[in-house]
């Protein structure tokens, strides 16, 4: 079956977008449908407004902390103290954000966007090796990425189903597609030892690592093979350091079930950001890392590295630590080239968010011994740093509770309505950039999922900080139908609490003060509630179609026709 | 020449109309109806001169009896008209029936005489009427299905010429046995007539039934002629309802006055009686030009008849009810148009039942039935009042009826007319053809909105306060000295006040009366938003907006207002949705109503020169971004165009501006109401950011207690959760633009606050309320996927502002509450005394005093007391004895008081305290 999209502009990007699928009975696949995000970098008018944005953001945001890091302030200085520290943290995340997103410098004749696409006659003769590492995943997830990798265009592709889990049906399914079937004996190293196992059985100078959930377009090796450029080593006048090229072409992890299931939904409008303008922006300042799926790799870097590091759960951020180390670069595709499943349930987002935290918290004492250049460690630790986000959630949603219980609180000497002023604007210009920045794709869901997760990130970092062993878990790709309390546990224990204080603070008093903290415990309470419905109430995760008014009503067409 | 071929051809088709239309049957009927009225007139006349004034008051109330029990006859008649078999079988069961009631009620006249103060005999001569009346309501229904028409003028004619010619030598010989006996034996004339003239002339066989297709088939037809009787027989009762109600609670006098208005307006309706009867049978056979005809001429007729009552008002009632009660005059006209919007509903009525849409006539007709006298026992309490109910029903049901869509074909709903103004209003005139589900429901939920809305506006009210006396005492003045006072005493343009102008001298100076300019502009503003919400985003958008809008504290707070704020809201409103259109479809319609309702806006606030700056920043982005594109061109002039309307029509406005500014820096203000979030300020009176908090919980949930409000503050981080449910969601420009009409006033504001605290103050941006309700409604839609969610999120929003308008309007504590009308109305039952003397503070409370308590001897604060004064009254606004100096004056005056005439007994009011110092 043929599922074909003809770009709009016929001057711009003419090329027929096909996925090609073994039969028709994957059909109903959401994966081969055509994906509806576009992460192009946005106009010329919409940088400037996101860096306008960002520049105010940045007055705020000094107004903020002028008026927070008075003395005068102090109120409980412990709570002071754990409160200046959140912000802090959070300052620091968000003018990392606005720095990566807003002033990323413009990739001119380098953005791969703008080039032509090559003619695929030039890249037939490059051989690529296209792994697909599985372990327990069913046949017809692994089925359509094996005969979407077979039907790769513009190069010599050699499939091999990398299987983990000794299972014969991925023995038949590769044998079905004409594909190559590689198991090992010793399954250590989880996926990184999987990969290297295959390298050591595979030569070609390329290597496409897809998940086994991640159907490729055609055109992905078309789209990704030029950017590698030339491979001779060259040397950096800046640095001093040896360059040899980019190393690996990464590209958007695209989860093509966020229209049909709401955890995958928030899931994917946090990919979203993070594949759009976040990625762009440390493409701009050769800092993009790999994300372990959808990404080419260029042998002789994995070589030059001696393969995926075994040792991490986040292999891929490991990998390119060391690779940036070496010299090697990286790139970035802004556009769509495969199309993977998202988490569908919470418990598979939190196992998920568990291992990236896990793995890239575990990572900060390596980003900062390792020898990269300023701008690049300082994204590698703004990335990694982003899983303690869930310490300052923590914060937030205490401080109500401690005003409410015990009546203590961190700041003193001023009214309500003085730090309103003070923090209004920071708020409001921030959730402004996200959305500016983001192009409207982080949504409301997925920062109630991303706060209801926050125990994960404390529980993760403090494995990190333990060096607790953590093992490679991966991600289902079905959605559970029961309910989820072990997922929620935490967020339940901490809703409970907000409640209990909320009670007490509308029983106890009724002054604006102590109503501020009752209000900012419903405020929490509320977007937990939200993040954590899936796991609870069978059925949510499910997306029914909106309803549409009828489509020949006269507002819906006049409001389309001028662009509202 | 080509004028005189244009003249013929209209002619010619004018013609065509009327023919087609059946309009000589309705122009005979007409006329004889005419002549009947004259005739019966005439009758009246002559008993008047004959009979003495106790048999001519039996006679009065004879003839009254004797029309009530022809209303269930002239049902019979209309249900005849609609199907002549039914007509046929009427007449054999009607007498028989009458015929029985009539010697239940000869056998009952002793006690029915006691009831009505009739004497015997003419209870019986009553009785006697009863099968004549029946035998000639279904007779008359019988010649109304055959278009008998020689038959129907016949009878018309024949009643009273019978009444006059018998009448004059019975009442000369029997009194008013004799001019009752005259009465019935007229009827048996007509029913004679009706029954033999048409059938033995064969007439009737000419126009015999006939046989073009008929709209409803026969098994319908009975149950269509069924509804048109009783639809008949609810529009009787619905013309008599005022009168019952203003008899019970008006005083005599005023009582008497509304008789002598429903005389005359009976027969205003009694003109156009025969109208309806007449289209019965041709809109039975679907005779759409039939029914327009009749729809014109129940309206012209009604509308001459108004103009001629309201300009010869005085000589009109002179003659018909006395000097005395002339003095009903002023309201004449105006019910006299509610009349003739009776007989307009009633042509509706007849049209709907024959169209197969009996069942929303009935609808409407029952709730207008119901409507009435409930509004009349809450409101009617003065002849204008009772007058403004009368007429605004019956407005309303005309209206509805008249522009309701049309009734679903095939059982299916379907889209309204392209003509139909409902369908306009509710969006769904473009798409004829397509299955728009809802229409008439959506139909009556708007007329359901409004009724709400009104109700709401009108079931809890309150007192004046100090800035509606005065505009009340200035619409009182020649207009020009109106236009005058305001130069030098107000800070308002003058649109709301000549409104308010017009208003007393149609319905005079009653609350009801003062505030009726805000309670229509506001109950317009549900369907405006309606209207504002579909044209912006879509369908639900527009009807959350207007059912927020219906219960929405603020919107019902300055409905009951007798100030120009409503006004801003709706011509806000409609500017922002006539800016849409003319954006996106750029009709010269579109361009011209934006820069009609933003003159109308300058007209009524000079504050609303901030919403207007925003819209035409708007319309340039737009001008630019067209013109980039290559085709502004047209845009760009029209809105040049619309943009100078705007200027030349708010040009006469400047100089009074400019008078009322010279005028403001040179005095103090007055009376200020409790200030929104002033309670919650940090430094003192001056702005605080918790005052923008305040005014915002005030434009959405209402004016509560000061401290409900700073506890409603404290709330704010909610705010952050609705900044954070809008990630995602994208934005429009039309919602910028509405954003843009809420912050850009109310930050302008804020930093003019700073300067002057009390202009940060809703009331001056009131235009941004109806966009956030907009906004809100939009938040709500966007937010909720589900239709399920949509709902449950939507009643949970309409709860909190329930709550927030019940304790707007009932808590006492609300600092904008000033119970003037309360304290006064206690001072006059503690006090009723003549010479008892109230003193105010500040003096600025004069016109407020002066409109409860025209008769009491009141002075300002400082005035001489006169010695002989039974009991003293100090009387103070609260928030001006937190003033120093003026809470010293009050404070020594008493004393000085209390020294003469020992301690004074302190009573409070809402915001209201007074002394009694007897």
């Amino acid at each position: 079956m043929t599922l074909t999209e003809r770009h709009p502009a016929a001057g711009e990007r003419v090329e027929t977008r096909s996925f090609v699928t073994p039969d028709d009975t994957l059909a109903d696949d959401a994966r081969l449908a055509t994906p509806r995000w576009d992460p192009a970098p946005p106009a010329r008018r919409s940088r400037h407004r996101a860096r306008l944005i960002a520049l105010v953001g940045l007055i705020t945001v000094t107004a903020y902390l002028i008026w927070l890091l008075r003395p005068s302030r102090v109120g409980n200085p412990w709570l002071f103290g754990v409160l200046v520290t959140a912000e802090l943290f959070n300052v620091a995340q968000a003018l990392g954000f606005w720095w990566t997103c807003a002033f990323a410098p413009d990739r001119g004749a380098a953005d791969p966007h703008r080039d032509p696409a090559p003619d695929v006659a030039d890249l037939a003769d490059v051989a690529v090796d296209v792994f697909i590492p599985t372990y327990d995943e069913p046949v017809d997830v692994v089925a359509p990425t094996v005969a979407a990798a077979v039907a790769l265009r513009g190069a010599d592709v050699r499939v091999a189903l990398l299987d983990d889990g000794d299972r014969s049906e991925m023995r038949a399914l590769a044998e079905r597609y004409g594909a190559r079937y590689i198991r090992r004996d010793e399954h250590t190293g989880a996926k990184a030892g999987n990969i290297n196992h295959a390298l050591g059985a595979t030569s070609a100078p390329y290597v496409l690592v897809l998940d086994c959930d991640h159907v490729p377009l055609p055109d992905f090796l078309v789209r990704t093979l030029p950017l590698f450029g030339d491979a001779s080593d060259t040397y950096d006048l800046h640095t001093g350091r040896a360059r040899h090229g980019v190393a690996y072409v990464q590209t958007p992890q695209y989860y093509a079930n966020a229209e049909s299931n709401r955890v995958a939904e928030a899931s994917w409008s946090q990919q979203s950001l993070f594949f759009g303008a976040i990625a762009r922006g440390k493409d701009a300042r050769g800092a993009m890392f790999c994300c372990g799926t959808n990404v080419v790799f260029r042998r002789t870097a994995l070589d030059d590295i001696g393969g995926f590091p075994e040792g991490s759960v986040t292999e891929d951020f490991e990998l390119s630590i060391a690779l940036h180390e070496r010299g090697w670069t990286s790139a970035y595709a802004p556009e769509v080239l495969a199309s993977g499943l998202g988490p569908e349930d919470v418990a598979s987002y939190v196992g998920q968010q568990h291992r990236w935290a896990r793995g890239c918290v575990g990572a900060l004492p390596r980003i900062a011994r390792a020898a990269l250049p300023a701008r690049i460690k300082l994204q590698y630790l703004l990335s990694a740093s982003y899983f303690l986000t869930g310490w300052t959630v923590l914060v937030y949603l205490s401080m109500p509770v401690f005003r409410i219980l015990t009546g203590a609180q961190p700041i003193a000497g001023s009214g309500a309505d003085d730090f309103l002023v003070a923090f209004a604007p920071y708020f409001g210009l921030a959730v402004l950039a996200v959305a500016t920045i983001g192009g409207g794709a982080y949504t409301y869901s997925a920062y109630a999922l991303a706060t209801t997760s926050f125990w994960v990130h404390i529980h993760a970092s403090t494995k990190a900080l333990f060096r607790r062993p953590s093992r490679f878990v991966v991600t289902p790709k079905t959605a559970s139908s029961d309910r989820q309390w072990r997922a929620v546990g935490p967020p339940l224990v901490a809703i409970g609490i907000l409640t209990l204080a909320i009670l007490v603070g509308l029983l106890r008093d009724r002054d604006a003060a102590t109503l501020n903290n009752v209000a900012f415990a419903m405020l929490h309470v509320v977007v937990l509630c939200h993040g954590m419905a899936a796991a609870l109430v069978p059925g949510t995760a499910a997306i029914t179609p909106p309803h549409v008014e009828d489509p020949a009503e006269p507002a819906l067409q006049s409001r389309e026709s001028c662009g509202g | 020449m080509s004028a005189t071929a244009t003249l013929s051809e209209t002619t010619h088709r004018l013609r065509s109309r009327v023919r087609a239309g059946g309009g000589q049957a309705q122009i005979a009927t007409v006329g004889a109806q005419f002549l009947a009225g004259v005739g019966n007139l005439l009758v009246s006349l002559i008993a008047a001169r004959l009979l003495a004034p106790g048999a001519y008051a039996d006679v009065v109330t004879f003839l009254a009896l004797y029309l009530a029990v022809h209303v269930p006859a002239a049902a019979l008649t209309a249900s005849g008209a609609v199907d002549a078999g039914q007509a046929d079988r009427l007449r054999r069961t009607a007498v028989p029936i009458g015929a029985a009631a009539a010697v239940v009620l000869a056998l009952l006249s002793p006690f029915v005489s006691t009831m009505v103060g009739l004497p015997v005999g003419l209870v019986v001569i009553l009785a006697a009427a009863l099968p004549g009346a029946a035998g000639l309501g279904a007779a008359r229904g019988r010649a109304y299905a055959h278009h008998d028409v020689r038959t129907i003028a016949a009878s018309l004619v024949a009643e009273p010429v019978a009444r006059a010619g018998v009448g004059v030598v019975l009442m000369l010989r029997f009194g008013a046995t004799g001019a009752a006996l005259a009465a019935v034996l007229g009827g048996y004339v007509a029913w004679f007539i009706c029954s033999s003239y048409g059938l033995a002339s064969g007439l009737a066989s000419d126009a015999g039934p006939s046989t073009r297709p008929v709209a409803v088939t026969d098994p319908t037809r009975r149950r269509v002629a069924r509804g048109v009787a009783a639809s008949f027989v609810g529009l009787a009762v619905l013309q008599i309802t005022d009168l019952v109600i203003a008899n019970a609670r008006l005083t005599d006098l005023d009582a008497a006055r509304f008789g002598a208005l429903s005389t005359i307006g009976g027969a205003a309706v009694f003109a156009t009686a025969t109208v309806p009867l007449v289209l019965l049978p041709e809109s039975a056979r679907g005779n759409e030009p039939a029914r327009r005809l009749a729809t014109s001429i129940a309206l012209g007729i009604g509308l001459c008849i108004a103009v001629t009552g309201a300009v010869f008002a005085r000589p009109i009632l002179s003659i018909a009810a006395g000097d005395d009660l002339a003095d009903a005059s002023r309201w004449l006209g105006v019910y006299l148009l509610a009349m003739a919007a009776i007989g307009v509903a009633r042509v509706q009525v007849a049209t709907k039942w024959t169209a197969g849409d009996g069942r929303f006539a009935g609808f409407a007709l029952g709730t207008a039935v119901v409507a009435l006298p409930v509004l009349q026992i809450l409101l009617g309490d003065s002849v204008a009042d009772v007058v403004i109910v009368t007429i605004a029903v019956a407005l309303a049901l005309s209206l509805v009826l008249t522009f309701a869509p049309p009734p679903p074909l095939d059982g299916t709903a379907t889209a309204a007319s392209p003509t139909s103004l409902t369908g306009r209003l509710l969006g769904t005139e473009r798409h004829a053809g397509h299955r728009t589900f809802g229409v008439r429901t959506e139909t009556l939920a708007l007329v359901g909105l409004c009724t709400v809305a009104a109700a709401l506006r009108l079931l809890t009210t309150r007192g004046l306060w100090v800035d509606e006396a005065i505009s009340v005492r200035q619409a009182q003045m020649p207009f020009g000295a109106m236009l005058a006072d305001l130069r030098l005493t107000d800070v308002h343009p003058p649109l709301h006040h000549a409104a308010l102008w017009v208003t007393v001298r149609m319905f005079g100076t009653s609350e009801f009366a003062v505030r009726l300019p805000s309670l229509l502009a506001g109950v317009a503003l549900v369907p405006v938003l309606l209207w504002t919400g579909r044209i912006i985003y879509d369908r639900r958008t527009g009807w959350l907006a207007a059912g927020l809008a219906t219960i929405a504290p603020f919107l019902v707070w300055y409905s009951q207002e007798a100030r120009m704020y409503t006004m801003f809201m709706l011509f806000a409103t409609v500017a922002v949705g006539a800016q849409v259109r003319a954006i996106r479809r750029g009709h010269r319609a579109d361009w011209l109503l934006y820069a009609a309702s933003s003159a109308a806006l300058l007209w009524t606030q000079y504050f609303a020169l901030l919403p207007i700056l925003v819209q035409q920043v708007a319309f340039a982005i737009v001008a630019v971004q067209r013109g980039r594109r290559g085709h502004g061109r047209r845009f760009t002039v029209d809105w040049i165009a619309s943009a100078g309307i705007v200027v030349a029509l708010a040009l006469p406005v400047l100089p009074i501006l400019h008078d009322e500014f010279v005028a403001y820096t040179g005095r103090s203000s007055g009376l200020v109401p409790g200030q929104a979030g002033a309670a919650t300020s940090a430094i003192g009176g001056a702005i605080s950011i918790y005052a923008v908090g305040a005014n915002l919980i005030w434009g959405v949930w209402g004016y509560h207690a000061d401290g409900t409000m700073v506890q409603l503050t404290a709330f704010w981080p909610l705010l952050m959760l609705a900044a954070l449910a809008l990630l995602g969601r994208g934005r429009s420009r039309p919602t910028m633009l509405l954003s843009a009409l809420v912050v850009v006033p109310l930050a302008a504001l804020f930093v003019v606050g700073a300067q002057k605290r009390d202009l940060f103050e809703l009331r001056y941006f009131s235009g941004a309320v109806p966009i956030a309700v907009l906004l809100l409604a939009r938040f709500a839609t966007v937010i909720a996927r589900a239709r399920r969610t949509l709902i449950a999120g939507s009643m949970l929003l309409a709860s909190t502002l329930a709550v927030g308008l019940v304790d707007q309007q009932l808590n006492g504590a609300n600092p904008r509450l000033y119970d003037f009308e309360g304290a006064l109305a206690e001072v006059d039952r503690i006090d009723g005394t003549d010479d008892a003397v109230l003193l105010y503070e500040p003096t600025y409370l004069g016109d407020v005093i002066d409109y409860y308590a025209p008769d009491l001897d009141t002075r300002p604060l400082g005035a001489p007391v006169p010695a002989d004064a039974s009991t003293v009254w100090v009387l103070a606004a609260e928030n001006v004895l937190d003033e120093e100096v003026a809470s010293g004056r009050v404070g020594a005056v008493l004393a000085e008081l209390e020294r003469e005439r020992g301690d004074a007994t302190v009573r409070r009011r809402p915001n209201v305290r007074f002394w009694e110092l007897p």
